[in-house]
């Protein structure tokens, strides 16, 4: 193996994870290896103090890497489901998160936007498997006055607090500032 | 104390009854800290209980800090004190406004400007350096804003600063502004510069303001301060999910993002993913068009603008064509509630709605509020934050115009076009308010004066929508939604609606409430000062440390000035910190500034005792020692909304009436006032180094028992 490819393949990593993309090991591979013979392996490259930033996260489909200086781990999850257009478990593990983390209802419209962009069609797919998948009964959806819809997970957030804070979201923030 | 740096070292004195320009020495002034501080200290000192907003005998303070000028983070911003026409008892109140009239004040050698006496003529003050004049504004006085900055500034020279009043400050309307740049307005005082005829002041100055402290270690402060600043409100995480994001929040004004423009720059500019370490581009991180005129703000916006020395720059700076149409320019700047206000004067009747013949519900959105602010601004009309458009609808909507007006005049009034949602109804209305045109422009007067003058009743006060905060006459300003009984306390305290973001800052910063609560407990002694939102629990002594610290933080804020908006740096957006700012960071810069070194406690300290002296002028005043009873109490709807709901239940920020009482006495204790009335006592106030307060309170017998 050439001297320099952990290096370049470190920095490739950290160069997608800046723009929020996730590297496969194949992906990496192939990219360097071609002329340098076999022999690199993320798993033994990040257990080097140099490359201790390099970090292997598991999806469905497959492994990825990405460096941890450059991307957060909370991130790296939305990027594995993006990247495996998981689009059910987008929206299901970010209405938990939000409404177990911070704590707040999560309003339907930004699947449509950064870093989702999912289609209109696409959200109302997921929409009806939720409704009627027990899997997710604990995801459930208000309304506010200006009828933009929100989601969250009646584990985590009552729904009168739900309801409050959509409101205050979709409303009430901009009449107070 | 002999002035080393930060203070110009020198104030001004302007009697316009006879012309007398006099200079004194800022020392005498240095323990109330600068801007906020001055101007109660001379309202203490000069203005007797009893007087009135527009009376000879009131002043009016424009005041600048030690870090005004210097360079220090968001420190462009102009403290105005003075008795406010809009409160009942005309009882002391500021203004304030962004810019760089601040900053060039000091650059001329002032540290504040005291407005005295009436002039018998329309006047302008000029000041260059230590030439001051006053010149006469017979040509200005009938008209707006912008023709008096615009005509003053081509005479002073492009470096100069003005401040001026409209046509309402003019007509002595309570509800008016004083203006300065193209976006910042100082809201509440306008009238007290029309009572005393003078138009507006210029100011340009040549010097600098020396940092007594050490050149590089200034320079350091500045990279580091840098280093924890967030986006406008200090928010420190973006507000959707970003690669080097650990959280996000759909409320955060930090709005870069790849592919969000600023589409009227000549050409776009992209503001981009913005990350902390990104120093140099801080400016980019706040697009408020966004939030303020809704998803087309954007493709009207040419550039963000802001105060001396921000690196957030919070006002949007728009071009609409539209305009054209209705006869202004087209260019327009503002922020926050300059745009919200005439949206509400509309949208309150209108059903939230704006039309405009061939234009799209969003691109009507923008118009109208473009439009509004205009008129607001050039008229110099202010809204008593979000009220005059919320007291239009209720008496619109409660046939209580239809009762009061004369029938000409209330059908003079194109109601059609204004529930249509035409924007072009503005011209009239703000006009109608200006120049006090019948009946109508009593909205100007403000809550409590419509409510005796229109007998208005209790409806009117009780009703939730109408957000009235306490029978003084102004409303919510992050009160009960922002973590309960803190907002609400801190809501009753002052004499207009609270300029008070400390609390905000922290509560809207997008970080999770539990990284919220690790951080309350280092700097309030518990957890237990702040609740997840919508989900609160009684009060607690916590909490009445984190609103007492808000409070602190505002005065000192508004004294050294400081912008609120953005300080203090409570949090910040660093993970490698653990998400902590640095609460010290004031008395670091001042330390720097003065050369006289400071603890973070000690300058908490000397901005408390602003407040015990705001209190001490709030009673003075009024007359009565029973601040609980006569100043302190709600409307009533804030216990009694949501029916279906206790007070303590998630989903609702409904209070409690007994904790409320309770969260006064706690607040009361926590100030080292008398739990029983709210009034400091004489110790507290000889702690504080205010023994000529508790002297002057005995003998008008105003001490509590
Ligand atoms: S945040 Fe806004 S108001 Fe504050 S200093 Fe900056 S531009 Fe001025």
């Amino acid at each position: 193996m050439s001297d320099n490819i952990p290096a370049l393949a470190a920095g490739f990593i950290r160069e997608q994870s800046r723009k929020g993309l996730l590297s496969t090991e194949n992906n990496v591979i192939n990219r360097f290896e071609q002329d340098a013979g076999n022999g690199l392996s993320l798993s033994e490259l990040s257990e080097n103090k140099e490359y201790g930033d390099l970090q292997r996260i598991s999806g469905e489909k497959a492994d990825y890497w990405y460096s941890t200086s450059c991307m957060t781990s909370s991130y790296a999850e939305i990027a594995v489901l993006l990247e495996e257009k998981d689009l059910l478990s987008l929206i299901v593990n970010t209405v938990r998160r939000e409404s177990s983390l911070y704590p707040r209802p999560t309003a339907i419209e930004i699947f449509e936007y950064s870093p989702y962009f999912m289609k209109k069609e696409e959200i109302e797919t997921m929409m009806s498997i939720i409704e009627n998948d027990t899997r997710y009964s604990d995801i459930e959806k208000c309304a506010t006055s200006i009828d933009k819809f929100y989601l969250f997970s009646t584990k985590f957030l009552p729904k009168a607090q739900a309801e409050y804070l959509s409101e205050w979201d979709a409303v009430g923030q901009y009449e107070n500032q | 104390m002999a002035v080393k740096g930060g203070w110009a070292g020198k104030i001004l004195r302007v009697n316009l009854s006879t012309g007398n320009i006099e200079r004194i020495n800022t020392e005498n002034f240095i323990r109330y800290i600068g801007g906020m501080g001055i101007g109660y200290k001379v309202m203490w000192d000069e203005v007797p209980a009893g007087t009135k907003a527009f009376d000879k005998d009131n002043k009016i303070i424009f005041g600048v800090g030690p870090l005004t000028g210097t360079g220090a983070m968001c420190s462009g911003r102009t403290n105005i004190t003075s008795l406010l026409p809009s409160n009942p008892y005309n009882a002391v109140s500021d203004s304030h406004m962004g810019g760089h009239f601040g900053v060039e004040l000091k650059y001329a050698g002032w540290d504040a400007i005291i407005i005295e006496g009436k002039s018998s003529r329309p006047v302008w003050l000029k000041i260059v350096d230590d030439k001051v004049t006053l010149e006469d504004a017979g040509i200005y006085w009938g008209e707006g804003t912008f023709a008096t900055i615009a005509g003053i500034t081509a005479m002073m020279g492009k470096q100069s600063q003005v401040a001026a009043i409209g046509q309402a400050g003019e007509n002595q309307v309570n509800l008016s502004v004083i203006r300065t740049g193209p976006s910042h307005s100082a809201g509440g005082h306008g009238g007290v510069l029309g009572s005393k005829m003078l138009k507006a002041i210029g100011v340009m100055g040549t010097g600098a303001v020396n940092i007594a402290g050490d050149k590089m270690k200034w320079h350091e402060l500045n990279k580091y301060a840098l280093s924890l600043v967030g986006a406008n409100n200090q928010h420190v995480v973006p507000r959707t999910p970003q690669p080097w994001a650990e959280y996000s929040h759909p409320g955060s004004r930090w709005t870069a993002k790849d592919g969000l423009y600023w589409e009227k720059a000549d050409p776009p500019i992209e503001t981009g993913t913005i990350r902390p370490e990104e120093t140099n581009r801080i400016g980019y991180r706040t697009m408020k068009a966004m939030l303020d005129l809704g998803k087309n703000g954007p493709k009207y916006t040419v550039r963000m603008g802001g105060c001396a020395a921000c690196p957030v720059r919070c006002k949007t700076h728009l071009e609409v064509p539209q305009l054209e149409q209705y006869g202004v320019d087209p260019h327009v700047a503002n922020t926050c509630m300059g745009f919200y206000s005439p949206w509400g004067v509309l949208a309150g009747i209108s059903g939230g709605k704006a039309s405009v013949p061939g234009e799209s519900k969003d691109d009507a959105s923008v118009i109208a509020k473009a439009l509004g602010a205009h008129y607001a601004d050039d008229y110099g009309v202010w809204c008593n934050y979000g009220q005059i458009g919320r007291d239009f609808a209720w008496t619109y909507k409660h046939g209580v115009l239809k009762r009061v007006l004369p029938t000409a005049e209330y059908n003079s009034i194109d109601w059609e076009s204004i529930e249509a949602g035409d924007p072009a109804i503005f011209a009239d209305f703000y006009r109608r308010i200006a120049f006090k045109e019948g009946e109508l422009s009593h909205l100007g007067d403000g809550a409590h004066y419509i409510s005796e003058r229109w007998n208005l009743g209790e409806d009117y006060w009780t009703y939730k929508g109408n957000k009235l905060w306490t029978k003084i006459g102004y409303p919510v300003h992050h009160s009960n939604e922002s973590d309960a009984q803190v907002g609400s306390l801190i809501s009753s305290m002052f004499n207009r609606d609270a300029q008070s973001h400390t609390h905000q800052n922290f509560i809207g910063s997008g970080l999770p409430t539990e990284v919220q609560k690790d951080i309350a407990a280092e700097l309030w002694g518990s957890a237990d000062a702040i609740d997840e939102p919508a989900n609160y629990k009684p009060v607690t002594k916590a909490k009445m440390k984190f609103a007492k610290w808000s409070i602190v933080r505002n005065l000192l804020h508004d004294s050294l000035t400081v912008c609120n908006w953005m300080w203090p740096m409570t949090t910040s957006p660093l993970k490698e910190r653990n998400y902590r700012g640095n609460t010290a960071l004031e008395a670091l810069y001042y330390t720097e500034a003065t050369g006289e070194e400071i603890s973070e406690e000690e300058l908490d300290l000397q901005a408390e005792k602003l407040f015990h002296l705001h209190r001490a002028l709030t009673i003075r005043q009024m007359g009565t020692v029973d601040m609980r009873n006569t100043h302190d109490q709600l409307t009533g709807w804030q216990f009694d909304m949501d029916p279906d709901k206790k007070a303590f239940e998630p989903g609702t920020i409904k209070l409690d009436r007994e904790d409320y009482e309770n969260t006064l006495t706690m607040f009361y204790e926590e100030m080292g006032w008398d739990p029983k009335t709210g009034a400091p006592t004489r110790a507290t106030l000889e702690k504080h180094d205010l023994k000529f307060v508790a002297d002057d309170l005995d003998v008008k017998n105003l001490l509590p028992a």
